[in-house]
């Protein structure tokens, strides 16, 4: 069990590998244990709790985009299923 | 951590330096040959290229001028040198820099280009012995003007870096020193937390006016994505919101007591200013250099290499990866802190890092010569946040 996952705020559904993590890792924030679903890398976020489609990612205490799909709880949460309120599209 | 002075050079009109250079300033791009082959020709002297100042109208040629003049009055700048192709351009822009700024010019112009390399060296001899002869001294913190900038972001950056670099402006400030940050679209989508950081209501107006006309802009134009950088989505960060949270991190607990343009010089001492700015380094480095700062924390996930010939930038990361593959680019690194997440202890190792660099102490971007300065583009926003930060 590892607790390399971190939370900035108590109000956040998302926490930052501090590791890669792997699947089938169990990781323990606060009291909950949290199955990682697929490869996390370091720096990427973790869903704390299941997201429904079109619920807010809170990071840091702020919401930070919208979820595209369901997100269940351990999965990668990045820019295939997380998508801005400021910006409307991706691109480079 | 007591300490209250670096080792500064003082000069005559008041202002301490953190370096003591002989700026080669070309009044407009005509002169940029002349200029590179005479900053080449003589040590410790800066050249600032530029890349208008001729047949250039209205905004363009304001805040052309603007940037070439502030930049010429950096602190760090002992005495400057105008290199012109013509006496009129010439003069305006030696004309511009205030009288109590050591200054000389010259033009091609009625010379040619051989004579005028060989009457600026003369000049410069003279400016470069001056420069070079200058004893550092203590001086006080409150002379400082930190600017703060974040490149090639990842989580780190938010997570630790840009923290612990809020924690050395607020001591900054906290002795009376001046912070600035800029990077406008870099603050989109967090300006909930970026307000409530204004000294006042006027302060937070400014800004929202600067964001309000920029979201405008961009759907007029078409703009879809304010987070651009590849590097930023290989690093973690999935949303501008995201971004901007971590990026408003590094200015600290301190109130943003002015708001300016993109060039302009910093004028309130003991809190922040915002200056309206683009986040591209080289071109954020150009108006830095124009506010009269003296000193640079920039930190970085990916490691971006980007400095400034006019004053020296920290380079700090709290990625591992990072630290260990750039590490002739990185000053100071934090990473081993993210398991602890002592971010006090690794913003005194920051401000150490910090007040050895202002008293003299070489970083890596200055070793490494990283000292491209690029003019911002105005392009598609021009004017946003009205004419009284233009101008």
């Amino acid at each position: 069990m590892s607790v390399y996952c971190y939370v900035l705020n108590k109000k956040d559904n998302v926490c930052i590998a501090l590791k890669d993590l792997k699947p089938e890792e169990i990781i323990q924030v606060g009291t909950v244990k949290i199955k990682i679903l697929e490869e996390i890398p370091f720096g990427f976020k973790v869903s704390l709790t299941n997201i429904p489609m079109g619920t807010a990612i809170i990071k840091d205490g702020y919401p930070i985009g919208t979820a595209t799909k369901d997100i269940p709880a351990g999965a990668l949460v990045h820019i295939h299923n997380v998508k801005s309120s400021r910006s409307k599209e991706w691109g480079v | 951590m007591k300490m209250k002075t670096f080792l500064g050079y003082k000069n005559e009109n008041g202002t301490y330096g953190t370096r003591s250079y002989v700026g080669i300033i070309a009044a407009t791009s005509a002169a940029n040959s002349v200029v590179r082959d005479l900053s080449k020709l003589m040590s410790d002297t800066v050249p600032i290229y530029n890349p208008g100042g001729r047949a250039q109208y209205s905004l363009d040629i304001k805040t052309n001028e603007r940037l070439i003049t502030n930049i010429a009055m950096n602190p760090n700048f002992d005495s400057v040198i105008v290199v012109g192709y013509d006496q009129e351009r010439t003069k305006k822009i030696y004309d511009m820099i205030s009288e109590n700024y050591a200054k000389e010019m010259i033009y091609i112009q009625g010379r040619n280009t051989i004579q005028t390399i060989a009457d600026a060296l003369y000049i410069l001899e003279d400016l470069v012995k001056h420069a070079t002869s200058r004893y550092r001294t203590n001086a006080p913190l409150d002379q400082l003007t930190l600017a703060v900038k974040c490149g090639s972001s990842d989580t780190t950056s938010g997570l630790i870096s840009n923290p612990v670099v809020g924690l050395v402006a607020d001591k900054i400030v906290e002795y009376g020193g001046a912070v600035v940050f800029g990077e406008t679209i870099e603050i989109i989508g967090a300006e909930e937390e970026l307000y409530k950081k204004c000294a006042n209501e006027e302060i937070c107006a400014k800004i929202s006016k600067i964001i309000s006309t920029i979201d405008q802009k961009a759907s007029e134009i078409g703009i879809k994505n304010y987070l651009t950088s590849p590097d930023n989505i290989a690093g973690g960060l999935t949303t501008i919101e995201e971004k901007s949270l971590g990026a408003i991190k590094k200015i600290g607990s301190s109130k943003i007591i002015d708001v300016i343009g993109p060039g302009a010089k910093v004028t309130k001492r003991g809190g922040v200013t915002f200056m309206h700015s683009p986040s591209a380094a080289p071109e954020f480095m150009a108006c830095i250099a124009a506010s009269a700062s003296n000193i640079c924390l920039f930190t970085t996930g990916g490691g971006n290499p980007a400095g400034n010939p006019v004053l020296p930038v920290i380079k700090v990361t709290g990625n591992p990866k990072t630290a260990q593959i750039m590490k002739a680019n990185i000053d100071v690194d934090i990473s081993h802190f993210l398991e602890s997440m002592n971010i006090q202890e690794a913003a005194d190792l920051v401000f150490e890092e910090l007040l050895n660099v202002v008293s003299g102490k070489k970083t890596s971007a200055e070793i490494l010569s990283q000292d491209y300065l690029a003019f911002p583009r105005w392009g598609i926003w021009p004017m946003v946040g009205g004419e009284d930060i233009w101008t």
